[in-house]
């Protein structure tokens, strides 16, 4: 197991380093000179009349370099990406174009809100999901099957801001139970009862989002598990139904839902970054547009760091946690 | 019954002939794999209606200039913000532009970016998957490490971080999506190029003789076609959502292009979102729609294409 653990961390090292430098590659395309872009007219004019100390600024903040290792003038320059990585492994992020603050700093405090909101989400989306996706597979055409298969898919196709919106609208407009934006009360001290308040909606929205495919993919493990011989066999040799629905099919449909919900977190990042924008919550989603809009590179490579790692990370933890209930891997056989 | 002869052990042919030449007529129809699986398509309720859906958004795509007023730019002073009425069916929004003439060109430009980026994608992975799949080797390596890296990152991000890059409009949206959303199609293309070559079928078409080229063009593509349209169908849909999102967020296609997103990005503001719900609400249900219609045909087009798989949804 440690072996096999080990080789997956091995696997995810070199695709961190890939997004980091596609990411890096991708922001360095962008036209325009990063520094004139975010000067005020006023010290820009200045500036550019002195181009020896506009040399400077750009040489100060290493813009002179190349993105990528290259030889400048018969000399080795390391590049923009060796320094930021250099930067980035020992904890230095740079700094913020608008807010002036450490990166590791800003991300610091726009990581517990989109776990909370992530984490939560997830919880939703299994609990309705996989019971839902159970049901229906158990009933197989009937109309309640029918219901959840349609609900599903007309979830799957609504974007996530639609759903936000409709959302806001029916909470904001019908029914005044439940906050439609931001993380807390402005103007009260924190407390978690305000804080859950303000969760629920969000988090309903991103988590149903999710439990639509998760219930089509249980629904589909568990008419498979159902169509097997074991189960068959359970059957035939008299097991009371509800045995063999809990212990034989649902125990073993359960091995491929796992590799879903892992399969699941990059979309689900992508949801949170609109399902931020919309609610006004303070994560790294709402960060993300935030650097987009504003050309904040530095910014930008600290949100993708963490995603990548993030989702990597959560990959591993699926892998090892498939490996743990289904033996046939650990001993190096694919399952059939 | 009782005359019925026992099943091999002293089978009377002839007799078993004789019983059933005159009341029985066997005729065998020769169905072409195509035929059977459009048969199969038709079969599928919820796949015809989603074609018919589609058809009626590719017609108002195609014919925006001629059922709306023609002008999605057009700014009408005398008429901001106004609700649905009869001179704007589906009212204006706050720089007085008819929803509903925006509203048949912003197909347009979800059915480019859909269909553009998805056509562009499947080139390139099935170039790369079959270079991959054929070649093996440290070129598969090389491409294998590539795909897991584009698949790590959120596709949203990603395609956040090269549009903003090189600067938003449908033209770069289009072909973000189209450069970074090869790896699905790739790994395909490899995984069934891997599998398909220990077929039977495929060693049997060697063993008669038949060349490489034909081997790759008869037996190896024609089988991953089937497949390669089912995700191309679902991929579609994919980019219909994003290309929205991201006009959502403002960070894709600009004003005063006409892009359902973008129409919804303005119900960001409270006032809009509450009191102008006709500004969100129709491209809201047009985005559902035609994205429900696409995965409808894809649904359907799964269960047409492969006949191994027993229909479970």
């Amino acid at each position: 197991m440690g072996a096999y653990v080990l080789r997956r961390i091995l696997v995810a090292i070199p695709i961190l380093f890939g997004i980091t430098i596609v990411t890096f590659f991708a922001l360095s395309l962008a036209p325009g000179d990063p520094l004139l872009a975010r000067l005020e007219p006023a010290q820009l004019a200045v500036l550019q009349a002195h181009p020896e100390q506009l040399a400077a600024r750009r040489h100060e903040l290493g813009l002179d370099q190349p993105i990528f290792p290259w030889i400048v003038d018969g000399a080795f320059a390391p590049g923009r990406y060796l320094n930021w990585l250099g930067g980035a492994l020992t904890g230095d992020l740079g700094y913020s174009i608008q807010s002036h603050r450490p990166i590791a700093e800003e991300l610091g405090k726009r990581i517990p809100p989109t776990l909370a909101l992530m984490g939560f989400s997830i919880l939703i989306a299994i609990f309705v999901g996989v019971p839902f996706g159970v049901l229906s597979a158990l009933r197989q055409y009937s109309r309640l099957d029918y219901t959840l298969t349609s609900a599903t898919m007309l979830m799957t196709s609504t974007p996530t801001f639609v759903l936000g919106l409709s959302g806001i609208y029916i909470f904001a407009v019908w029914i005044h139970v439940l906050p439609t934006s931001g993380i807390q009360t402005l103007g009260k001290p924190f407390n978690i009862p305000d804080f859950i308040g303000h969760l629920i909606l969000p988090g309903l929205v991103l988590g149903l989002s999710s439990a639509a495919p998760l219930m089509r993919y249980t629904r589909a493990s568990m008419l498979d598990v159902l169509h097997s011989e074991y189960v068959v066999t359970a059957k035939s040799k008299g097991l009371a139904h509800r045995t063999v629905v809990i212990r034989h099919a649902f125990r073993n449909s359960l091995i491929p839902i796992i590799t879903v919900i892992g399969l699941l977190l990059p979309e689900l990042v992508g949801g949170a970054v609109i399902t931020e924008q919309i609610f006004a919550w303070p994560g790294m989603g709402q960060m993300a547009v935030r650097a987009a809009a504003d050309r904040d590179t530095a910014l930008m490579m600290g949100v993708v760091l963490v995603v990548g790692f993030a989702v990597l990370f959560v990959n591993i933890l699926v892998d090892v946690l498939y490996a743990a209930v289904d033996p046939r891997i650990r001993f190096g056989r694919r399952p059939s | 019954m009782s005359s019925t002869p026992p099943l091999i052990r002293g089978f009377d042919l002839a007799a078993a002939q004789a019983e059933l030449a005159p009341t029985q007529v066997i005729t065998v129809e020769h169905v072409s794999l195509g035929r059977a699986a459009l048969r199969r398509f038709l079969r599928h309720r919820l796949a015809v209606l989603g074609t018919l859906m589609l058809a009626t958004i590719v017609l108002m795509a195609l014919f925006a200039g001629v059922v709306t007023n023609g002008k999605p730019f057009f700014t009408d002073m005398a008429a901001v913000a106004k609700a649905p009425s009869a001179a704007h069916l589906l009212g204006t929004d706050r720089s007085g532009r008819d929803v509903w003439a925006r509203l048949a060109f912003g197909a347009q430009t979800s059915l480019i970016v859909g269909l553009g980026a998805v056509a562009l994608y499947v080139a390139i992975g099935t170039i790369l998957g079959g270079i991959a799949g054929l070649f093996g080797g440290v070129v598969d390596q090389v491409i294998m490490r590539a795909t897991d890296t584009l698949m790590a990152i959120p596709s949203l991000l990603l395609v956040i971080v090269f549009v903003t890059a090189i600067g938003p409009s449908l033209g770069s949206v289009l072909v973000v999506i189209g450069l970074l959303g090869w790896p699905g199609a790739c790994r395909l293309v490899r995984g069934q190029l891997l599998t398909l070559r220990e077929a039977e079928f495929i060693t049997a078409a060697r063993v008669v003789g038949v060349g490489n080229r034909q081997i790759l063009f008869r037996h190896l593509l024609p089988n991953i076609m089937s497949s390669l349209a089912v995700l191309a169908t679902f991929g579609v849909a994919s980019a219909i959502i994003l290309e929205a999102g991201l006009s959502f967020l403002g960070l894709g296609v600009k004003i005063p292009t006409a892009s359902w997103g973008g129409m919804i990005n303005e119900a960001q503001s409270p006032s809009v979102l509450i009191d102008m719900p006709w500004l969100w609400l129709s491209p809201g249900i047009a985005i559902a729609m035609t994205v429900l219609a696409v995965n409808f045909i894809g649904d359907g087009l799964r269960d047409a294409l492969d006949p191994r798989s027993t229909r479970r949804s």
